[in-house]
């Protein structure tokens, strides 16, 4: 399975030759064998044939014959000596019988066939034959007849002598060639046999040779099968993972050092254990047996890419749950399927991470608690600034010489520029926290815009730069969007380009030229640019890259970070290229829907109107000095102003008789003001009908919604101004009729 | 002695006669002999066997070797077996079985004579097994037997 381990394999064919190798010798040993085994048989045989005496000794035989014969000679010749009796006539008869034995034995003998066949032998044992039966009746004969019938006895013997003389040598010579055969036949034989022996000694010590060359190789193979296996053996013990090997009975086989470290028992203890019992915690083992059940019907199948890396738990020895990392595979075993685990004690990386998620937990909370604390801190800073500039206003208004009015008016452009100040910062801290809220009203770009430009002229000028506004597209149709964060985008931008330009151009471009519903808004002043390096970060709140030039630039360094966080929250971007030394130009896209309706462009009454005959006005408010400002300017409006510290007073006031309008502040002590409107328009009281206008320092649209719930129909946003109330004050009276003058 | 000498002409010249002494064994016990009556005596035994010296198959009648060694007394060592041309073999007693080979007396029911390798021809049945038919056996089939003795 292990590639790298470096088993070669032999190529197929070769292998299958390797393979059949023994086979094909054992053929050719087992033909040669049976070859030499045949011919060693018939050496044998031969050699056997020269063994057994089928021939007898027939050479002596004959040489024996020609003794006899002999003997019967001399025994004839005895007899025929003077004073020969019967012990050599009986002495003749015996001779004549043992030697007439033999010639009958070489007559009639199987062993003496081959040499009755030669002409000769044949010829001449029958002339000795009919010799000796012709002496037969006379040897049989007595004494004396035998005596007499010498002299006919002597010729048939002598004439013997040379017959069996000549059957004798020829015998002789007979016997020598047939042996000289046999000899020939038996050496060629071994011959054969030892040529065959060569071939079968060269195979034999061939395979010797290739078994041999086999063992070293098998010797070779298993050298590198030992060294693949102990080197697998030292990754499975080096492995900073734990390792488990088990069967899919849950049997435990192998249990490296890094398991024992994780799990905390022996190799000892978890060989042979099983590792459902041992290892998995209570709420797994139920899903763990389901995994073996599935390895062993083996209905897992590999992961394309790896088996997967799964987050489980295991049980330490010690009872305690580890969090680990898991990767399983299914190896073949020797019977049956192997589960290969490997485990990562991933306790650390899991303490490290809630930490990282507590540090953030609270990093979040810290920062939540911050922005609250801001939004906190700038609404109540708004509070008495707006009474400052409330008061400020009025002062404008009574008999002042130049000086204080110059006084007054300074005093009012530092308190408007505080309350720009704990404006962005509110902005910031709702943008941020994600409370902003946009409206979706109708709105005309152009006399958005051009207003804007309009306020801020005087400060353009006043270091001498030129600001205007272009437009291209035919079409300036109203869109929908919240046009006081448009307005503030643009405030912003252009105000953050008059801070760095002196004597340039400044050029606010609207282009809606683009798709439709697409609005593209462009700054570009001719001021000291932007170096490269700060791009990124003009956006980030509190940022004011004045403090690296020689000019001292005002403001919280908020402006720009609001333009960010509305523009995003608009849906919109914002991007920015810029050249030190020669200008900055910022492009905004915003997606604005065309409005559906032309905008509710209200008459904007001239404000001056200053006549207000006498409404009776219920004034709930719980600052004292932001009654004593309401109040003065109603007055001066020739208004009755009648006052009530909290809700709870309001609604009493309410209760004694009818007014003309109702200004309610909402955050009150006691009683708020949704409360208080909601009990008088829920009352039975004169001013059940009466136009109750909501007073609130955070005018957010979702509020609104909640005012007009509880029955306000207009609000107005703290610090009051003059121009707004006037304004207020002029759609009250003709909505409703006075009953009385 | 010249009665002796005439008798024992007389007996070699006619037909044997039935109580004529075939065989002289010579144990350590001292001497036996053997008419015909008394090999008949010992019950004798047939078969027939080709030999390399006869035509044919002819029936062998006789009287077991082993049998006349133990009537003799011999049971051990080596006897040497005398025919009448004082041919002379040795047989080892050890190598002499109950059954063979035998001293036969009568070939085809007919008794043997000098001129038929009789009277007394030691028999083996070379048919019966190739290892018979050997130079060591026919060797020791030795015909117109008259005598054995123990060998010392």
């Amino acid at each position: 399975m292990i590639n790298a381990v470096g088993t070669d394999l032999h190529p197929p064919r070769i292998a299958r030759a390797v393979r059949m190798m023994p086979a094909f010798f054992g053929c050719v040993i087992l033909a040669l064998g049976l070859v030499v085994w045949l011919l060693q048989v018939d050496a044998r045989r031969q050699i056997d044939e020269m063994g057994t005496a089928a021939t007898d000794n027939t050479q002596w035989f004959l040489a024996q014959s020609e003794v006899e014969v002999l003997a019967l000679q001399r025994a004839a010749l005895l007899l025929a000596a003077p004073g020969a009796g019967a012990d050599q006539a009986q002495d003749l008869r015996q001779r004549f019988d043992i030697f007439y034995s033999r010639i009958q034995t070489l007559q009639q003998g199987r062993t003496y066939d081959h040499l009755r066949a030669e002409p000769g032998i044949s010829t001449a044992l029958m002339a000795i034959q009919s010799g000796l039966d012709a002496a037969v009746p006379v040897i049989d004969g007595d004494d004396a007849g035998l005596i007499a019938g010498l002299p006919r006895i002597m010729p048939i013997v002598d004439a013997a002598v040379p017959l069996v003389r000549q059957v004798s040598l020829e015998g002789v010579r007979l016997f020598a060639e047939k042996s000289a055969l046999r000899r020939e036949g038996v050496a060629r034989a071994l011959t054969t046999l030892s040529l065959l022996v060569v071939p079968l000694f060269m195979v034999l010590a061939g395979s010797v040779v290739v078994l041999a060359a086999m063992v070293r190789s098998a010797g070779e193979r298993n050298r590198r099968i030992a060294a693949v296996s102990n080197r697998l053996n030292s990754l499975f013990e080096a492995s900073i993972d734990a390792i488990l090997v088990a069967r899919p009975d849950g049997r435990i086989l192998g249990f490296n050092a890094a398991a024992q470290r994780i799990y905390g028992y022996d190799r000892a203890e978890a060989v042979g254990a099983d590792v459902v019992d041992l290892l998995t915690p209570h709420d797994r083992r139920a899903k763990v047996r389901e995994v073996l059940a599935r390895v062993r019907d083996g209905t897992t199948r590999p992961r394309a890419g790896g088996p997967d890396i799964m987050q489980t738990a295991a049980r330490h020895k010690s009872g305690r749950i580890i969090p680990v990392e898991l990767s399983m595979s299914v190896a073949r075993g020797e019977d049956g399927p192997l589960v290969v685990a490997f485990v990562r004690d991933v306790s650390r990386r899991a303490a490290e991470e809630a930490e990282l998620i507590e540090a953030r937990d609270r990093a979040v909370a810290g920062e939540q608690a911050k922005t609250r604390m801001i939004a906190v801190m700038s609404h109540e800073m708004r509070t008495p600034l707006n009474g400052i500039l409330g008061l400020l206003d009025l002062l404008s208004l009574t008999e002042l010489d130049d000086r204080q009015r110059q006084y007054v008016a300074a005093m009012e452009h530092s308190g408007r520029m505080l309350l720009g100040h704990v404006n962005d910062v509110l902005d910031t801290s709702r943008a941020r926290s994600g409370q902003l809220v946009l409206a979706r009203n109708p709105v005309d770009l152009r006399s958005l815009v051009d207003s804007a430009i309009l306020g801020l002229q005087t400060q353009a000028q006043a270091a001498g730069n030129q600001l205007m506004a272009v437009y291209s597209g035919d079409d300036m149709a109203p869109v929908l969007g919240d046009a006081a964060r448009l307005e503030q985008i643009v405030v912003n931008l252009v105000g953050n380009a008059i801070k760095f330009t002196e004597n340039g151009h400044i050029t606010v471009l609207v282009d809606t030229s683009g798709p439709p519903g697409h609005v593209t808004l462009r700054v570009t002043d001719t001021g000291i640019g932007i170096p490269a390096g700060d791009l990124d970060r003009i956006f980030d709140a509190f940022v004011t890259l004045g403090s690296t030039f020689d000019r001292k630039v005002e403001g919280t360094g908020l402006g720009l970070s609001i333009v960010k966080g509305l523009v995003d929250a608009m849906g919109g971007k914002i991007t920015v290229s810029s050249q030190p030394g020669r200008g900055t130009a910022f492009r905004i896209t915003l997606p604005l829907e065309p409005a559906p309706v032309a905008p509710d462009t209200v008459p904007q009454q001239a404000v001056a109107s200053p006549d207000c005959p006498g409404l009776s006005i219920l004034m709930v408010e719980d600052n004292a000095i932001n009654r004593l400002v309401a109040r003065e300017m109603l007055r001066r409006q020739g208004c009755d102003v009648t006052e009530a510290e909290d809700g709870l007073a309001g609604v009493a006031a309410a209760q004694q008789r009818r007014f003309d309008l109702i200004l309610m502040d909402i955050s009150m002590p006691r009683m708020n003001g949704i409360d208080a409107a909601r009990r008088i328009r829920a009352g039975d009281g004169p001013n059940r009908d009466c136009p109750i206008v909501a007073l609130t320092a955070h005018a957010m649209p979702e509020d609104l919604a909640s005012f007009r719930q509880a029955g306000m129909d207009r609000s107005l946003v703290k610090p009051l101004s003059r121009a707004a109330l006037n304004a207020l004050l002029q759609a009250v009276r003709p909505a409703g009729p006075l009953p009385q003058a | 002695m010249k009665i002796a000498a005439l008798s024992l002409l007389l007996a070699l010249a006619g037909p044997a006669l039935a109580d004529d002494p075939l065989l002289t064994v010579v144990g350590a016990d001292g001497t036996q002999t053997y008419d015909q009556a008394a090999l008949q005596a010992f019950g004798p035994v047939s078969f027939a066997t080709s030999t390399i010296w006869t035509e044919g198959q002819p029936t062998f009648t006789g009287v077991p070797l082993q049998t006349i060694l133990t009537d003799a007394g011999i049971d051990e060592g080596t006897v040497s077996a005398v025919a009448i041309n004082d041919y002379a073999v040795q047989i080892p007693v050890d190598e002499v079985t109950a059954d063979y080979p035998i001293v036969a007396f009568q070939q085809d029911g007919q008794a043997m004579s000098v001129r038929d390798k009789g009277p007394l021809w030691v028999i083996y049945p070379y048919d019966s097994d190739p290892a018979l038919q050997s130079e060591v056996t026919y060797a020791r089939s030795i015909w117109q037997l008259v005598r054995i003795e123990a060998v010392r």
